[in-house]
């Protein structure tokens, strides 16, 4: 891409296309441990470690009181409430293979968030007691990781309040399963 | 075998709680769940408070009455979902304040786990509820929950 600076002079750039997840980002409660500023951002420094972007499509604040408590069920992949039906329903702005967010005040059972979405709709939740590493966890759900042992990973099954060695890692085997997903087309 | 903290943590502290898995701690980890309650932490007191009702053991009551009792409303939420699986009796005295409180979403989830068989106070205050709540949302859930009642 050539660029004409305001002195007449010409610049030249070359950009490689990285895949990226676009978020949209609905707030019905602020997480109050992180702001959903920092979530992002320690999502982005996660991500980057494997050539991942993460870009914010848009940011809405949604007055649904009676959905910021959101029943989850068994929070399965595939399987989704009837709660969770309607909460999803809600994607301004959000394209085709793009992730929507929902921040809420809680789980039904409690819990740090849920990556369980419908068909066609990529959503996840995450609650008001998210830690800075949740937003990232649930996202690499929505893009088909799974949990892992490893307490410095990412996707450690033990909870991210309790990750060691911040920031967490991602894997080589991972990063392929994210590039793979639809979610992460390069731009 | 001993039920310590530590393996109530590790069972409380994922990011999404598989409770079924977590429930065969059994009743030996509920001086651990109301010491998590009495934290007031949301991060964890939800979890605790949720857990207790799960188990079933007789100290049940007093860990989900504990979260009940408390100042976030993310705790009394979890309060308000964990006596659903209380015994009539225990769930009538826990939900008795829930259905009044001044938070919406502590009133759903409290009007949810009402169930037949709990006590006429308890009905009285759903039927406030169900003609009085400002949200025309919750008036619809009481009246689905009066109707459980009846």
């Amino acid at each position: 891409m050539f660029v004409r600076g305001t002195d007449g002079s010409a610049w030249s750039k070359a950009w490689s296309l990285v895949p990226t997840v676009t978020l949209h980002l609905k707030i019905l409660t602020a997480p109050t441990s992180f702001t959903v500023d920092q979530m992002v951002e320690g999502m982005r420094t996660v991500y980057a470690t494997r050539g991942i972007g993460v870009a914010v499509g848009s940011r809405e604040n949604l007055d649904l009181p009676l959905l910021t408590d959101l029943d989850v069920g068994s929070c399965t992949m595939g399987s989704v409430t009837t709660e969770q039906t309607q909460l999803f329903g809600n994607r301004n702005n959000v394209g085709t293979n793009q992730v929507a967010v929902y921040f809420i005040r809680s789980t039904n059972p409690p819990s740090n968030g849920c990556a369980a979405f419908p068909a066609g709709r990529p959503s996840c939740v995450v609650t008001s007691a998210a830690s800075q590493w949740t937003l990232g966890h649930e996202v690499g759900h929505v893009l088909g990781l799974n949990h892992v042992d490893p307490t410095d990973r990412l996707m450690m099954g033990g909870g991210t309040w309790n990750i060691t060695n911040p920031p967490p890692d991602l894997i080589d085997s991972e990063r392929a399963t994210m590039d793979n997903s639809p979610l992460t087309p390069s731009i | 075998m001993t039920v310590t903290m530590e393996d109530v943590r590790r069972a409380l502290d994922p990011d999404e709680v598989d409770y079924a898995e977590a429930s065969r701690l059994g009743p030996e980890a509920m001086p651990h769940l109301m010491a998590l309650v009495q934290q007031n932490d949301p991060s964890i007191s939800p979890k605790a408070a949720y857990l207790a009702g799960v188990i079933e053991s007789g100290e049940s009551e007093a860990v989900v009455a504990a979260a009940a009792a408390s100042d976030d409303a993310r705790v009394r939420i979890a309060a308000a979902e964990a006596a659903a699986m209380l015994a009539p009796a225990a769930a009538s005295r826990v939900l008795d304040a829930l259905v009044l409180d001044s938070d919406a979403g502590v009133q759903k989830l409290a009007l949810r786990s009402v169930s037949a068989g709990l006590s006429p106070d308890l009905r009285d205050k759903v039927r406030e509820v169900s003609e009085r709540a400002p949200s025309e949302a919750l008036r619809e859930i009481a009246g689905e929950a009066l109707r459980r009642l009846q």
